[in-house]
C-alpha cells in the first residue's frame, strides 16, 4: 500500500501543474475565459486583466473588504513583481515546486515546473509562446537535448505552447495556428485527474500542433481545432491527428453546460505499435448556486479501436465542488471515476480532498489528500493507493 | 474594473408604468439591473434593490438609487460609484414616463406594451424607448421593463481596466410591483 | 499518451519490487495479448523462479525494475513494459526485444535466454527507425522505432516545407 501511494504521488508530482485554471470562476459570473487568460479557452499565462483579478478576487484575505474598502490590485502583481512592461508586451513565469508526503513515510522535494511565458498583441495580431525547464518526464515537450528511449527526458529545454493568432468580431473570435492547449472538458486545475488523463488533454504535456478557432460571446464559448500531431515527439507514426472541440453554453445565470468531443488517430499507439483511433465525447458543467460554492461535472465516453483488438470502451467522470472559505482559502472536494475498458472489474474510484490557498500576490500554497481505488483486470483485486501532495507555486 | 462600471445608467432603466393615475406607489421589494459586455465574451450585471415609484399625476418616475449598486466584485463597485457613476454628486438614475406611455391591464390580466420615457443619469437627461410587461393581480400591478441605454450619451465615462473596456451601450433592467394609492 | 506518461512516472520511480506479485504473468499477458504465461512464469523475473523478496534478478526482472516496477502494483508493470517496447530492450543480448520475444508467436521465447529468435516467429524485432511497420503484435513485419522526444529527433516534413514556403514568400516580397 504504502509503495502505491508513492507511485501515486511520484505520477501526480512528475505530472506537474505548469498551467493554473480556475473553471470555478464561475462564481464571480465569469463564463469566458479570454478575459483572463492568452489562451481564448482558459489556462497558461495571464492577460494584465488576468493578473489584476488574481489579486483582487484570488489572493487571501482575512476580512473581505467591503467596496469602499477595496483597494486598487497591488502594485506587486506586476512582472516580476515591480516590472512594468509595454501594452504590447505580456511577459510571465510559472514555478512549481513541492513534496510528496507519503503516509509513514519521509518527504520528497519535487521540481514540477519552470515556465516562462511570452505574448505580444499588435492589434488583433497574437504572438503567444512559452519555454523553460522540465525536469524529468518532460518527453512530449522537450526541445533539446533529444531524447526517449535508453535516454531519460529527465533535463530538458520545454516548449509547451507557440502559436500564433488573429482575433475578430471585437476579440470574440481568435483563429489560431501552433502549438496549444486541446480544447476538451472542464480546463480543470488537476491535470492528472482521470478525466483529463484518460481523454490526454492535460495543460501540462498533452498540447498539440494544429490550427484552431474559438469563439467567447455572452452566452456561447467554444473551439475547435484540427489536430495535426505533436511534432516534439516521433516516429510520425505514434502523432495523433484528428479534430478536439468544445462548445458551452449559458443555461442560466452561473449554470454553463457544455458538449466535448475528441476523435484523434494515430499509426500506432505505444505499447502495442498497432493503428489506432481514440474517441471521447464528453458533457461538462459549471454551477454556482450560492456565491462562495462552485460546482463541476464532467462525464466522457472514450472508446479506442485497433485492429485485431476488441474495442475498448470506457468512460472518465469528475464531480467537483469549490468552496471559498474566505476570499483566497478553497476547500475543494472532488469525486472521480474511470474505466479504460481493460477488463478490469469494475470502474476506478477516487477522492480527493484538496486546500488551495493564495496566500501572497503570486504565491499559491496547495495540498492535496488523494484516496484511489484502482481496478485492475479481472481477476486481480483493486488497489488502494493514498497520498498526501503539497505544492508551493510561484507565478511571476 | 472601474469600467465596469457601467452602470450606472443602467440601473435606471426602469420601467414604467404607466398610470394614467395619479397617486401610483410602489409596494414590496424592487430590483434594478444592468447589463453590459466587452470583448472576448467579457461580460457584467449590477443590481440593486433600492427602487422607488413616485407620481406626480402625471407623469409616472421610477426612481433607483446608485449607492448600493453592485456588480459582484467590491473594486469594480468601488470604481463604479465613485469613477463613473459619481454616485456622490448623482446618486440616483431616473426614468420618467408619461401616464399615456403604459396600458394597465385590467384586473387578472397582463399586458405588454413600449413606450418612450427620459431616463436621466449623472447629471444628463435623453429620451429613450423601453418595453413592458404589466400583470394586475388584485389591484397590484406587477411590472417589469428592460431599455437600452448609451451610457456615453450621459457623459459617462467609457470603463475601461486593464485592457478591458466595456461597450456604451448596455441594458437596463426593472421590476417592482405597485399599486395605486 | 497514457502509457507514455506511465512510463514516466514509473521511470522516475526508485523504489524496486521485492517480492512476488501472483497477478503480474497476467498483466504480461492481457498487456501483450500473448497467448500463456511467460515462459518461465515467474522464473521470467524471479532468479529461478523462487518468489520470495530480493530474487527479481534475472535480466528481464532487473529490466523492469529499472522501468518502475513495484511489488502489487500492475501499473508499474504495465508502464515497465511500456518503457521496454519503447526503448527495444534487449536483456539476453540475442538481438531480439525482450518484448518481441514475449509477444512471439505462436511461441514466445523467453527474454533472458539468448535464442535464435528469427525463427521463433519473433513479431518483428527489426527496428526501423521513422517508419510504419505493419507487426508489432506478431504480424511478422518491422516493428515501428522507439517513441524519441525533441527537436532533431523526428522528421518533420509538413513543418519544413511550411517554412520553405514562408521563407520563399518573404524572400519574394522583399525582391
Amino acid at each position: 500500500m504504502r509503495k502505491l501511494g508513492w507511485l501515486l504521488a511520484v505520477a501526480v508530482a512528475l505530472g506537474g501543474s505548469t498551467a493554473a485554471a480556475f473553471p470555478w470562476m464561475v462564481k464571480h459570473d465569469y463564463q469566458s475565459c479570454a478575459v483572463c487568460h492568452v489562451d481564448p479557452s482558459g489556462a497558461g499565462q495571464l492577460t494584465p486583466y488576468g493578473r489584476a483579478q488574481s489579486d483582487v478576487l484570488l489572493r487571501w484575505r482575512i476580512k473581505k473588504p467591503t467596496a469602499d474598502e477595496a483597494q486598487e490590485p497591488s502594485p506587486t502583481t506586476r512582472f516580476l513583481w515591480f516590472i512594468d512592461l509595454p501594452e504590447v508586451v505580456n511577459l510571465s513565469g510559472n514555478f512549481r515546486g513541492g513534496a510528496m508526503i507519503p503516509v509513514g513515510g519521509a518527504p520528497r522535494p519535487l521540481f514540477m515546473a519552470a515556465d516562462l511565458y511570452g505574448t505580444v498583441k499588435v492589434d488583433r495580431f497574437v504572438f503567444h509562446a512559452s519555454s523553460g525547464l522540465g525536469l524529468r518526464n518532460v518527453g512530449p515537450a522537450a526541445i533539446l537535448p533529444q531524447c526517449g528511449g535508453d535516454k531519460p527526458c529527465n533535463a530538458q529545454w520545454v516548449a509547451r505552447e507557440f502559436w500564433a493568432g488573429a482575433t475578430f468580431a471585437d476579440e470574440a473570435v481568435m483563429v489560431r495556428a501552433g502549438r496549444m492547449f486541446v480544447p476538451f472538458g472542464l480546463r480543470n486545475n488537476e491535470h492528472f485527474m482521470w478525466v483529463r488523463d484518460t481523454t490526454n488533454t492535460d495543460t501540462n504535456l498533452d498540447q498539440q500542433v494544429g490550427v484552431s478557432a474559438s469563439y467567447n460571446g455572452e452566452k456561447l464559448r467554444g473551439e475547435v481545432m484540427g489536430l495535426l500531431g505533436n511534432y516534439q515527439l516521433g516516429p510520425d507514426a505514434y502523432r495523433e491527428r484528428g479534430y478536439s472541440a468544445f462548445a458551452e453554453y449559458t443555461v442560466l445565470s452561473k449554470l454553463y453546460l457544455g458538449l466535448s468531443s475528441l476523435i484523434a488517430v494515430s499509426q500506432a499507439d505505444l505499447l502495442l505499435q498497432l493503428p489506432q483511433v481514440r474517441h471521447a465525447h464528453g458533457v461538462t458543467m459549471r454551477w454556482s448556486p450560492l456565491e462562495p460554492l462552485a460546482l463541476l461535472a464532467e462525464v466522457d465516453f472514450l472508446a479506442w479501436q485497433q485492429p485485431t483488438r476488441l474495442d475498448r470502451l470506457g468512460f472518465a467522470a469528475l464531480v467537483q465542488a469549490d468552496f471559498e472559505v474566505m476570499q483566497g482559502l478553497h476547500l475543494i472536494g472532488s469525486v472521480e471515476g474511470q474505466h479504460t475498458g481493460s477488463q478490469e472489474r469494475g470502474p476506478s474510484v477516487g477522492g480527493w480532498v484538496s486546500a488551495a490557498w493564495y496566500v501572497l500576490p503570486h504565491v499559491e500554497v496547495r495540498l492535496d489528500a488523494i484516496l484511489r481505488r484502482t481496478a485492475r483486470p479481472a481477476p486481480d483485486p483493486a488497489t488502494v493507493g493514498f497520498t498526501l501532495l503539497g505544492q508551493l507555486h510561484f507565478f511571476l | 474594473m472601474r469600467l465596469f462600471s457601467v452602470r450606472a445608467v443602467l440601473t435606471s432603466s426602469l420601467l414604467l408604468a404607466g398610470v394614467a393615475l395619479a397617486g401610483w406607489t410602489k409596494t414590496g421589494d424592487g430590483v434594478a439591473s444592468f447589463k453590459g459586455v466587452g470583448p472576448a465574451g467579457f461580460k457584467i450585471e449590477g443590481k440593486t434593490r433600492s427602487v422607488d415609484v413616485k407620481d406626480d399625476g402625471k407623469t409616472l418616475t421610477v426612481v433607483v438609487g446608485l449607492k448600493d449598486l453592485e456588480t459582484g466584485i467590491d473594486l469594480r463597485d468601488k470604481h463604479m460609484r465613485d469613477k463613473y457613476l459619481e454616485v456622490e454628486k448623482f446618486p440616483e438614475a431616473t426614468l420618467a414616463i408619461p401616464h399615456d406611455e403604459i396600458k394597465w391591464p385590467d384586473e387578472g390580466k397582463s399586458g405588454e406594451g413600449s413606450g418612450k420615457g427620459t431616463f436621466s443619469v449623472h447629471g444628463k437627461s435623453k429620451e429613450i424607448s423601453f418595453k413592458y410587461k404589466i400583470t394586475n393581480s388584485g389591484g397590484t400591478f406587477a411590472i417589469e421593463g428592460e431599455a437600452p441605454v448609451n451610457f456615453k450619451e450621459h457623459d459617462v465615462n467609457v470603463p475601461s481596466y486593464m485592457g478591458i473596456t466595456v461597450k456604451p451601450d448596455i441594458t437596463v433592467f426593472a421590476k417592482f410591483n405597485a399599486k395605486k394609492g | 499518451m497514457r502509457f507514455h506518461r506511465a512510463i514516466f512516472f514509473a521511470a522516475s520511480l526508485g523504489a524496486a519490487a521485492a517480492s512476488a506479485t501472483p497477478t503480474f504473468t497476467g498483466v504480461m499477458q492481457t498487456e501483450l495479448m500473448m497467448s500463456g504465461p511467460p515462459p518461465g512464469v515467474c522464473g521470467v523475473c524471479h532468479l529461478n523462479g523462487v518468489t520470495t523478496t530480493g530474487t527479481v534478478t534475472t535480466p528481464f526482472g532487473r529490466a523492469v525494475r529499472m522501468n518502475g516496477l513495484m511489488a502489487n502494483n500492475d501499473a508499474s508493470l504495465r508502464a515497465a513494459l511500456t518503457a521496454l517496447t519503447m526503448a527495444n530492450t534487449d536483456s539476453d543480448g540475442d538481438g531480439c526485444s525482450d518484448i518481441a520475444e514475449l509477444k512471439g508467436m505462436p511461441s514466445p521465447t523467453n527474454p533472458n535466454v539468448a535464442t535464435d529468435c528469427s525463427a521463433g516467429g519473433d513479431g518483428g524485432t527489426m527496428v526501423m527507425d521513422g517508419g510504419m511497420g505493419g507487426g508489432g503484435a506478431g504480424g511478422g513485419g518491422p516493428t515501428i522505432g522507439p517513441i524519441r522526444y525533441g527537436c532533431g529527433a523526428n522528421s518533420v516534413p509538413e513543418l519544413m516545407a511550411l517554412a520553405a514556403v514562408v521563407a520563399l514568400a518573404l524572400r519574394a516580397r522583399r525582391s
